[in-house]
């Protein structure tokens, strides 16, 4: 375990993790409230667009995976989707229609998934098989931790701001550190 | 897991309730870095980003079954759904861990 710790790849696939379990968690717990509040509609219907997000997020893991295998690059995968969800978790702010919020789901639910795949093959690779339960144990604990407090935080400065602004940038903000965090991984190009 | 379904089935307050689910939680956190660690071992390497993307897909899809427990709640109660989760997840790490696993060892015997 210590080993694992140790290693800085492994704490950089853990902050990646933590900041995109966060992200996730803090959409799933405020953008229907948000949607509700905002665009006027019932908090069921505003529920219902965000989890559109869970449908396109089934044939990602796999496809994510997939194509880390395909290219020899897990971390590739890793910073897009990270890239690509900074701007996905904060279009919600600026757009106020349905069908391009629909298209922004969509996006959420593809990126959000795609690196599920390659992070624990990334893992895999990094420490090996006989290590891979523990790091993924810790891995999985910064996504506890990001998913634990991330809401809080965004609800947070809700409250304090008395606005949304101040709330979704902290969510660009946390998308910046996942793709900082992926950028800085050290990943062994050479498959077998 | 299903210990907690079962103390969450038959709780009265909120103090049981927060326990039931601190135990599901318990349980539910300890499989995905198990079965995560057992499936690279089964696969070369250029396959291991599919293979440990498609567990995520089984969660997406396993999430549909909370819309069916919530349309169909109103009609036999929560409980019977927690009792559900009781039973459910044990059977199906049971099949797991005795066909699916050992099928699989002899496999890698035999090769």
């Amino acid at each position: 375990m210590i080993r694992c710790i140790k290693n800085p790849d492994i704490v950089k696939a853990t902050v990646y993790w933590m900041m995109m379990a966060g992200l996730y968690s803090t959409m799933g717990t405020w953008y229907p409230t948000f949607f509700a509040e905002t665009m006027g509609w019932p908090l069921s219907f505003a529920a219902l667009i965000v989890s559109v997000n869970a449908v396109t997020g089934i044939p990602s893991g796999p496809i994510g995976g997939k194509i880390s295998d395909k290219m020899g690059s897990r971390k590739l995968v890793l910073w897009v989707s990270a890239l690509t969800l900074v701007f996905a978790y904060m279009l919600p702010l600026i757009i106020r229609n349905l069908y391009l919020l629909i298209i922004d789901m969509i996006l959420i639910g593809v990126f959000a998934t795609l690196p599920n795949g390659p992070i624990n093959a990334l893992l895999v690779d990094m420490v090996g098989t006989s290590l891979a339960g523990t790091g993924i144990g810790i891995i999985c604990l910064g996504a506890s931790i990001g998913s634990t407090w991330s809401p809080i935080i965004f609800g947070t400065l809700k409250d304090v701001t008395k606005a949304w602004n101040y709330s979704f940038h902290t969510l660009g903000i946390m998308g910046l550190i996942a793709f900082t965090s992926a950028t800085l991984i050290k990943e062994e190009k050479k498959r077998t | 897991m299903a210990v907690g379904a079962v103390v969450m089935a038959f709780s009265r307050n909120y103090v049981e309730l927060a326990i039931a689910r601190f135990l599901m939680g318990v349980g539910a956190s300890l499989t995905p870095p198990s079965f995560i660690a057992v499936l690279p071992e089964w696969f070369p390497q250029n396959q291991h980003g599919l293979i440990l993307g498609c567990p995520v897909a089984a969660y997406n899809m396993a999430a549909f079954t909370a819309f069916a427990a919530s349309a169909l709640a109103p009609l036999y109660g929560w409980r019977t759904y927690i009792w559900c989760v009781a039973v459910i997840p044990p059977l199906i790490g049971l099949i797991l861990s005795t066909i699916v696993l050992r099928g699989r060892v002899g496999v890698a015997e035999r090769e």
